[in-house]
């Protein structure tokens, strides 16, 4: 079956005048129908820069597609017009942003915010349209009559509650999340993550998920794709990712983070820090943060390995006999 | 034990539009030398007005404070000037904690000139150099401006800032919160080599709880300006016994696929503690809440050697906790 | 160690940088120094001495002997232009650093200590702010009576308002951020605070408010002048200039025309100066 979404060899940069920063490089990414991707990556990876491709929302200037494709239902998105992306958008592709606090219109009423979307992508009557706003927020878990109150007196986890409502308001296929809990504490991450795995299984979109956070991944994700200065160096399956994770990258990244479970007294972190997106280095991005790079990273861009069927790597530790790489 | 801060029954009150906000409640611990306090709970739960009330950017209401067995809860301008010698504070966004028109080098020396520690410029470029090396700062970077810095290099400036003055006691507002995972690790390697080094005492303020337990000998567990629950870094996290605490725990996402904990999902939102009603102030999220709590305010018990509590149900919770931890396990 | 020793790099210099990538400003810039420099050095530039009556040669039109013609005595237009300026440059300057640093002050003072100080400083500001500029600055100047430094006080006071209120914004800004706060944590005092962390940062508008503030300035100088308020003739002043020149007007343009179009050509010149030290000095527009 054909998947829902896909990126072929994606590559997105940024003309300023500092410099061209290179965003993102060459990514290939499959969703399929109802399945929930996890992208995960540091500050700087281009993760955000991906999402917003997919919806073509890069600010033009500075940001251009420079090469590859975005096939969404079987059809090419960058050859859709302005006037046919913004059915898509917030009709079969939505997007949740970090911050619930400003993505709302703060004079305008919830229910109102929500049924304007309806109306937007739906030829129904208003009456209608704010009828479904309402079942909206009570999908989220929002009281119906609530419907009538300003941004203002709702608190934060109930703000991002409304922004999935909006994004959902449509039923779109494909949810973009960028960072939706990010914003939130602890408490209110553990309502909004169970009120989206609730959703996924009522409504069947397919997510991808933006974060940085491998736990939030290990809860709510069935695929992962780790990127790192604008490549996926490892993908694959939750278990491909938790339990086998190859790439030196993804060991470090689950090194880096204190455990619960065990006591450490210092961690293992990462050395070093991000390249410089505007100057990349040459083979690997990243050898020179790499316990493992020799000369060969120096130069050579490692291609993609399949280690397992799904389970993507690209490090040239794991070029030829990859079996024998695992066992070190 | 050698300790270098108490701080007894410590109030906090803001006036605002409609009533008193009671930030800090009743907050009594005793931190030793050299050991690490984590203060946990969620934003708007008083933790940060803790730590600057603690540092004397903020005045208390009413209780004591007492550092290095001085009462330091009042005292004159010139005496909390030389206090600052002695105890500093890392904020939580380097980026709009360091001022943007000064470079490495100002804002490193910031403190040396305030108090004329360095007589010659010469002494002052040295020192600061150091501190750079100590905080794994490259000389190169003498002259940058804070924009030019990545989030942890601008965090090690500030951590350079506060230890120029070699202070005993540091309070740490979130220092790694914004930072990125592999940066952070890297921000919590250098604390706490930072601390075995110079023998100094952190309370570290975070919301995230495995920065908190990897890093805090004792946690303290805040939720609407009052300490719901106290204990050692272990026994918290082995045995929590306040709801709250509970719920707080199970809530982390933790990043293990086959760690499947049964999660305990509390309602509602934390609410800022204005014009209390008697009773438990998380009476109105608990799960176990029972008339009791909503009458009556649970004091904090000492149940286990250092294990405090505040929760009119502890002890008949404690199986639940116990319970907690084998699904936990 | 040979690094450590490069010189720190002041944030001046990045502003410069900027302010050259940006064409336009660059070129404004260039041509405002070019006459500044032209009306600083007029006594040197002009072909001809500013007050030199030629009766022989009265209303004469621009030729090359007197690019910009002559007047109803017979003088030197473009002398007069560029000789006039230094009045107009100068008394320009002397009422915007006037009301800069009053209301710089002001409104520093009354964003940093908020309460009483500020609800009477805004309150004061709001009044001057109620009356029309240019009435005020009518009013002010009859009071004090003609010349160059009662012109610049009157141009100045009506001024302090905007300075007020703009420096004000700024520091009310600055004030939220937690460096302030990091800075009381070291042991900083509140007058080292506010002259070190502070004024440096909320600046920056205040510069290019001066800026922009000289061209109305002058505008407003020249105004007084035209309604005979400001400087009087003989000394020359494009507004009074501009003046002597009306009752020639549907006869003889160029007595008129000069004054007018340095007025409006340096007015332009100041204003692009200063949108473009705007954006340079905001390094989020960098792009």
């Amino acid at each position: 079956m054909e998947p829902l979404l896909e990126l072929k060899d994606l590559s997105v940069k940024y003309f300023t005048s500092d410099g061209t920063v290179e965003a993102v490089n060459g990514i290939s990414l499959q969703v399929d129908r109802g399945e929930t991707l996890g992208l995960v990556g540091e500050t700087g990876a281009g993760k955000t820069t991906a999402a917003l491709s997919i919806l073509r929302l890069l600010p033009d200037p500075p940001g251009k597609i420079v090469g590859g494709d975005i096939r969404f239902q079987g059809e090419s998105l960058l050859e859709k017009t302005e006037k046919e992306m913004r059915a898509i958008r917030g009709g079969q592709i939505s997007m949740i942003f970090q911050d619930p606090m400003t993505a709302l219109n703060p004079v305008i009423r919830v229910g109102e915010q929500i049924a304007e979307v309806i109306l937007l992508h739906d030829k129904i009557s208003k009456a209608e349209a704010e009828r479904r706003a309402l079942e909206m927020l009570e999908l989220v878990g929002i009281p119906a009559e609530r419907g009538s109150e300003y941004p203002h007196q709702f608190s934060g986890g109930m703000k991002q509650r409304v922004v999935i409502a909006i994004a959902l308001a449509c039923s779109p296929a494909l949810l973009l999340a960028d960072e939706p809990t990010t914003a939130l504490d602890v408490t209110i991450q553990a309502q909004v993550l169970e009120l989206i795995n609730q959703l996924q299984e009522k409504l069947h979109t397919a997510t991808i998920l933006i974060t940085h956070d491998l736990g939030v991944v290990a809860e709510t994700c069935s695929k992962v794709a780790v990127m790192y200065a604008g490549e996926i160096m490892e993908s694959g399956s939750l278990a491909d990712l938790f339990d086998r994770a190859a790439h030196p990258y993804t060991v470090g990244l689950f090194q880096s983070i204190p455990s619960l479970e065990e006591d450490v007294d210092l961690l293992r972190p990462i050395p070093g820090l991000m390249p410089d997106p505007t100057a990349l280095p040459q083979g690997c991005k990243f050898h020179p943060r790499c316990p493992y790079a020799d000369e060969r990273c120096r130069t050579v861009q490692p291609p993609v390995e399949e280690l397992s069927p799904g389970h993507l790597v690209k490090c040239l530790r794991f070029c030829g006999g990859a079996e024998q790489a695992q066992e070190e | 034990m050698n300790a270098i801060l108490e701080v007894r029954n410590l109030k906090k009150n803001f006036d605002i539009p409609g009533g008193t906000l009671h930030a800090v409640d009743q907050i009594s611990f005793t931190l030793a030398k050299g050991k690490t306090l984590g203060v946990v709970g969620e934003s708007g739960c008083g933790k940060s007005t803790l730590g600057r009330i603690l540092v004397g950017l903020l005045d208390a209401t009413d209780g004591q404070i007492i550092f290095q067995g001085r009462d330091i809860t009042r005292v004159k301008k010139a005496q909390r000037k030389a206090l600052r010698r002695e105890m500093q504070m890392i904020f939580q966004d380097p980026l709009s904690s360091l001022d943007p028109r000064l470079c490495t080098m100002e804002l490193i020396a910031e403190p040396l000139e305030i108090f004329k520690v360095c007589p010659t410029r010469a002494e002052l470029e040295q020192r600061v150099r150091e501190l750079m090396d100590m905080v794994g700062i490259s000389e190169h970077m003498m002259y940058a401006y804070p924009h030019e810095l990545d989030g942890g290099r601008r965090q090690r400036i500030g951590i350079a800032r506060a230890l120029a003055l070699d202070p005993a006691f540091l309070v740490c507002d979130e220092p790694v919160s914004a930072l990125d995972v592999s940066i952070q690790a890297q921000v919590l390697n250098l604390l706490r080599e930072l601390q075995r080094a110079r023998g100094l005492t952190y309370l570290f303020i975070t919301h995230d709880l495995s920065v908190v337990k990897h890093i805090s000998d004792d946690i303290l567990v805040m939720y609407m300006g009052q300490m719901v629950e106290e204990a050692s870094s272990k026994e918290l996290f082995r045995t929590p016994m306040h709801p709250y605490t509970q719920g707080l725990l199970s809530a982390i996402p933790v990043p293990n696929i086959h760690h499947k904990r049964r999660r305990v999902i509390m309602e509602g939102e934390i609410t800022s503690p204005v014009n209390l009603k008697p009773g438990c102030r998380f009476a109105a999220r608990c799960p176990h809440a029972c008339n009791r709590c909503r009458q009556e305010q649970p004091a904090l018990l000492e149940l286990e050697p250092g294990h405090f509590v505040a929760c009119h149900l502890a002890l008949e919770l404690r199986g639940d906790a116990a319970a907690y931890e084998n699904t936990a396990q | 160690m040979k690094q450590t020793k490069k010189k720190k790099r002041g944030q001046w210099r990045d502003v410069f940088r900027r302010l050259c990538a940006n064409r336009v400003a660059l070129v404004s810039l260039i041509l405002l120094c070019l006459i500044l420099l032209a009306i600083v050095f007029s006594e040197q530039v002009a072909p001809y001495v500013y007050n030199q009556r030629d009766l022989d040669a009265t209303f004469t039109f621009p030729s090359l002997s007197h690019p910009f013609g002559t007047d109803n005595l017979g003088r030197d237009i473009l002398s007069r232009v560029l000789v006039g300026g230094r009045v107009s440059l100068l008394v320009a300057v002397l009422s915007v650093a006037l009301s800069a640093v009053v209301g710089s002050l002001l409104g520093a003072a009354a964003g940093y200590f908020g309460g009483r100080c500020e609800f009477i400083i805004l309150k004061c500001t709001d009044i001057m702010m109620a009356i029309p500029a240019f009435l005020l600055a009518v009013t002010v100047s009859a009071a004090l009576g003609t010349g160059l430094l009662n012109t610049a006080l009157a141009v100045g006071l009506t001024n302090i308002p905007r300075f007020v209120r703009l420096m004000r914004a700024e520091t009310l800004s600055v004030k939220g951020n937690e460096y302030l706060e990091a800075a009381r944590a070291c042991g900083a005092s509140e007058v080292r605070i506010i002259l070190k962390h502070v004024f440096p940062n909320a600046l920056s508008s205040t510069i290019v408010n001066v800026t922009l503030g000289i061209g109305t300035a002058i505008l407003q100088i020249s105004g007084l002048s035209f309604v005979g308020l400001g400087v009087r003739p003989p000394t020359p002043e494009w507004g009074s200039m501009l003046a002597s020149g009306r009752t020639y007007m549907r006869d003889f343009w160029p007595m008129v025309t000069f004054p007018g179009v340095a007025i409006v050509v340096t007015l332009i010149l100041f204003n692009l100066v200063g949108d473009g030290l705007r954006d340079a000095m905001d390094p989020k527009l960098k792009r």
